[in-house]
Parts: structure tokens; sequence; C-alpha cells
């Protein structure tokens, strides 16, 4: 699992690439973390590459969102694979969180 | 059927993941699956190590999976540790917000919504999980 991340105006764009499993979440969670403890306050999750999420993979996700909202911050997602998509959904996630087919949609719901 | 019996640790998941993924794959499983499959796999074995061994170390377990038909993909988990049935456990409320809710739970919601059937049984020195996925015929690429 790869994390890239970008600038981009007030958001912070995080690209994760690989899986985010038992194995490779705590790692995540860590990355973005620090990120926020720098001041970030709205995340955007593009997992166009994510092949694979697990419930450790959820749980990083809802560690960062609550982080988030406590500094009134916020984190929505964007790419999602019908795979991604599903256990999204089972999960009360696609409730929970803005979810968009492409980056520029997730971008334009931080500037309204 | 074939098992693999490794100790009960996070380096593990990776040779259990491949052994029961090689075999599905093997079978003509399509990538929906095969991704199922591999999900339950995971919740299971990080159920077995979080609490069954509960950070223990020398526990081990046994995983094994068989086509019991032609329609069905068995995986079965066996553990030498502490009673411990992921079933008991309550479902999470998937409809708070993200405030109110809990971080556990969530792997054996999963596992509920992706299996067809989870059985648990207690034997005399273990813990059993079996877990029959109904293979629809378009999920079959090749047999």
């Amino acid at each position: 699992m790869e994390t890239k991340f970008d600038k981009k105006g007030n958001a912070l764009v995080v690209s994760v690439n690989g899986r985010l499993d038992a194995i490779t979440a705590p790692d995540f969670e860590t990355e973005c973390s620090k990120r926020i403890n720098q001041g970030e306050l709205f995340l955007i999750a593009d997992f166009a590459e994510l092949e694979y999420i697990s419930s450790a993979g959820l749980r990083s996700v809802l560690q960062i969102a609550k982080k988030l909202r406590q500094s009134k911050g916020n984190i929505n997602f964007c790419c999602l694979s019908s795979m991604v998509e599903n256990v999204f959904s089972i999960s009360g996630f696609t409730t929970m969180f803005s979810i968009h087919d492409s980056l520029d949609k997730a971008l334009l719901d931080y500037e309204r | 059927m074939d098992t693999l019996r490794l100790p009960a640790t996070m380096e593990h998941l990776e040779r259990f993941r491949s052994y029961v993924l090689g075999k599905a794959e093997n079978w003509g499983l399509a990538p929906d699956m095969l991704f199922k499959i591999e999900l339950v796999l995971e919740e299971l074995l990080t159920n077995v190590i979080n609490y069954a061994y509960a950070g223990d170390d020398g526990g081990e377990v046994e995983v094994g999976c068989c086509l019991a038909d032609d329609s069905t993909f068995h995986l079965s988990i066996r553990d030498w540790g502490k009673p411990f049935d992921p079933l008991a456990r309550q479902d999470p409320d998937i409809t708070q917000g993200i405030n109110e809710r809990g971080i556990g739970g969530l792997g054996i919601h999963l596992v509920r919504r992706m299996a067809d059937q989870v059985t648990y049984q207690r034997e005399a020195d273990g813990n059993v999980l079996n877990v029959y996925f109904q293979i629809p015929r378009e999920c079959i690429i090749s047999t």
C-alpha cells in the first residue's frame, strides 16, 4: 500500500494505491493523522487505485473521520471500485460519508 | 479437505491468503467470489489472532477449503485458543453518525453479509468455524 498526498486549494487529496487490510491500515491511519496534526482539515480520499478494503481499513477511515470532526474538519471520498463501494455500503459508510465518482466532484464538495 | 496449519500471527496472513485464493482460482472462481472469500478469511483470521489467542504467542490456526459440491465453496478455520464465538457478537448499528459509531464489530458484520452460511462449534480443545459460499453459475469461469 502506498499513499500520496496532494494539496488542492483547501483540500488535501490522499491517493491510496494497493490494499487497506489488517497489515497496511495502521500505516494509512498514521500517515493521515500526521497531516491532520499539521493542521489539515479537509481530506479527500481518492480510492481509484485501492484494490481491497477490510474492516481494518474501515476502522482506520472511521478513526481519521472522528479525528477530523474534533477539529471541525471533514473527509470525503472519490473513485471507489465496485468492491470497495460494496464494503462501504454494507457497513453503512455510504450514508455516513460523501462519496463522489470523480475527484473534481469531491473537490467541488468543499468549495460549496 | 486440504489444510494449512501455521502459527496464528499477522505475518502469516499472506500465506493463508495465497493458499486459499490459489485454490479458489484453480477451481475457476470469478474475481467477485475471490474477493468475498478473501475478505471473510482476513476477518476471521484476525479475530482468531486478536481474540481467541488475544496476543498469546505460540497458538496455531488451521485453514482448509474445498468445493463441497459443484456450487459450494467451503472454508474451515480451526484454532486451539480460548472459547471465542464471533457469531455471538451483536452487529454494529450501521445507521449511526461518525461521532456515535463505535469502531468494533464491523468485521463479523462483513462476514455475515459476504458468506451464505457461517457456523461455529466449540470442540474439546478449540474453536471451529465453517463458512459456506454459494457459487453462482456465472462466477465459475472454468471447471
